[in-house]
């Protein structure tokens, strides 16, 4: 990226503001070629040779892609200057809200009641992020806010996995432990090469002869096979994580993977387990693990780019209760964030 | 000299009391008053410990064995976190974004929330 940090400076708002508020820290971009995927957890991945992370990659959340617009193809050199708007209606047809290069990247549905992102990886690729409480410390390469050159290629950002308090799964990013992980875990596995696996560690996960760059666990596999876990309808807060008031319906999250290797995140504000994994499987998951639940964890944004480098987050799920800082900020909790090659 | 100090005392006395009497506070509309010590830690805690964040708590009020967490959030706005007294602790019982949900005291305690 060729634009200076001291472009962020202008603010067009205040979450513009709360943008500029997080550049501090030097995070720099993994490494996000890819060469091709492993199918060591049966995973067939349309990710196989991309160029290399590079200046001027652009990430544009257009939003706005709906049948009424036309797309906008048009090759973005950097900065771009992406349509500011959320799509008006969300409906269970895929819409783009994001392109890089020119090509798209991300969409959007609704399926099942389930909020759900679409990402393919042969463009984006994911960030595992470590909060300023789970699991804490600095030096991170991957810290409690975004910043650094990954801003320039920041497209969404959404909550991670359960409490640490909890043990309900590892903690690794780029050979530091902050939660030892556990065999048979429900494992969120993105290479150094750019590509993310989802599957059981030691059971699917890692796929041989691929260096690690960060590891999250929680829980055992919502999905798998593409057959939500048996335990949906019948487990609830053992199984699934206790829940706000104890009842079936709460904010729930996910992410999974299809076999074509597209990742999907999934939330909604009030959802069961059985609707969660149902939303999922109806946009090709083929394996998922449970994110973070209860509506003060869920939540997910779109990060708009301005001229001048200014973002404007925007709230991915309908209704949710958001996150103060916009993961722009320091957070106390492990984040994701999700940047274009 | 003796007034002067017992005027004192009483000052202590009124201090004190604020920090050691569980409920407290201007008394509002029907019975609704601000949780203060004890009792607006415990709700503090029983919110959190149903997994919610204290970050973003603007008021905590009271009446009698029902109470309500009023919270302002980043991208929902102000919601409202009913709890109920019962066996020593306080029970989360629901959420509301508006003030029409559930009993009239709850509806109180919603209204509170501004």
């Amino acid at each position: 990226m060729t634009v200076s940090r001291r472009l962020l400076a202008p603010a067009a708002g205040v979450l513009a503001a709360a943008a500029i508020a997080a550049c501090g820290n030097a995070n720099a971009s993994p490494a996000a070629r890819k060469s091709s995927s492993s199918s060591g957890a049966g995973q067939t991945s349309s990710a196989t040779t991309t160029p290399s992370a590079s200046a001027g990659a652009s990430a544009s959340v257009s939003a706005g892609a709906s049948a009424s617009r036309a797309p906008k193809r048009a090759a973005p050199a950097y900065p771009s200057f992406p349509v500011d708007r959320y799509p008006a209606a969300l409906g269970a047809r895929w819409q783009t809200i994001a392109t890089v290069r020119g090509r798209p990247a991300m969409w959007i549905a609704v399926r099942q009641g389930v909020t759900v992102v679409r990402m393919n990886q042969s463009l984006v690729h994911l960030a595992l992020h470590a909060g300023s409480i789970d699991p804490g410390g600095t030096g991170w390469r991957y810290g409690d806010a975004v910043g650094g050159r990954e801003i320039h290629h920041l497209i969404l950002g959404f909550n991670g996995g359960f409490k640490f308090s909890t043990m309900s799964g590892g903690f690794v990013s780029f050979g530091r432990v902050g939660l030892p992980l556990s065999s048979g875990y429900a494992s969120i596995v993105t290479y150094m090469n750019g590509t993310t696996q989802i599957g059981a560690w030691r059971a699917g996960v890692p796929a041989r002869g691929l260096a690690i760059a960060s590891v999250r666990q929680n829980l055992h596999l919502l999905i798998d096979r593409g057959v939500p876990d048996g335990s949906v309808a019948s487990c609830g807060a053992s199984c699934w994580g206790a829940t706000l008031g104890g009842g079936p319906t709460v904010a729930r999250s996910g992410l999974g993977i299809r076999t074509d290797g597209q990742l999907i995140w999934a939330a909604g504000e009030n959802l069961t387990v059985s609707q969660l994994a149902a939303g999922m499987t109806s946009a090709g998951v083929q394996r998922a693990v449970e994110l973070d639940i209860n509506p003060a964890w869920v939540a997910g944004y779109l990060y708009v780019h301005h001229r001048r480098g200014a973002l404007t987050p925007v709230p991915a799920v309908p209704g949710q209760l958001g996150i103060y800082g916009h993961l722009l900020a320091p957070y106390a909790r492990d984040f994701f964030t999700v940047l274009s090659n | 000299m003796l007034g002067h100090r017992a005027s004192r005392l009483a000052a202590v006395a009124a201090v004190a009391a604020a920090f050691f009497i569980p409920v407290s506070g201007a008394p509002a509309a029907g019975g609704v008053t601000a949780a203060h010590g004890a009792t607006r830690s415990a709700l503090v805690h029983a919110f959190v410990t149903q997994d919610g964040t204290s970050q973003g708590i603007v008021g905590v009020y009271v009446a009698g064995s029902a109470a309500v967490v009023c919270q302002r959030t980043p991208d929902a706005g102000l919601l409202r976190f009913l709890f109920r007294h019962a066996g020593s602790s306080w029970h989360y019982v629901f959420s509301a974004r508006s003030t029409a949900k559930g009993t009239a005291t709850q509806r109180r305690l919603e209204r509170a929330c501004h």
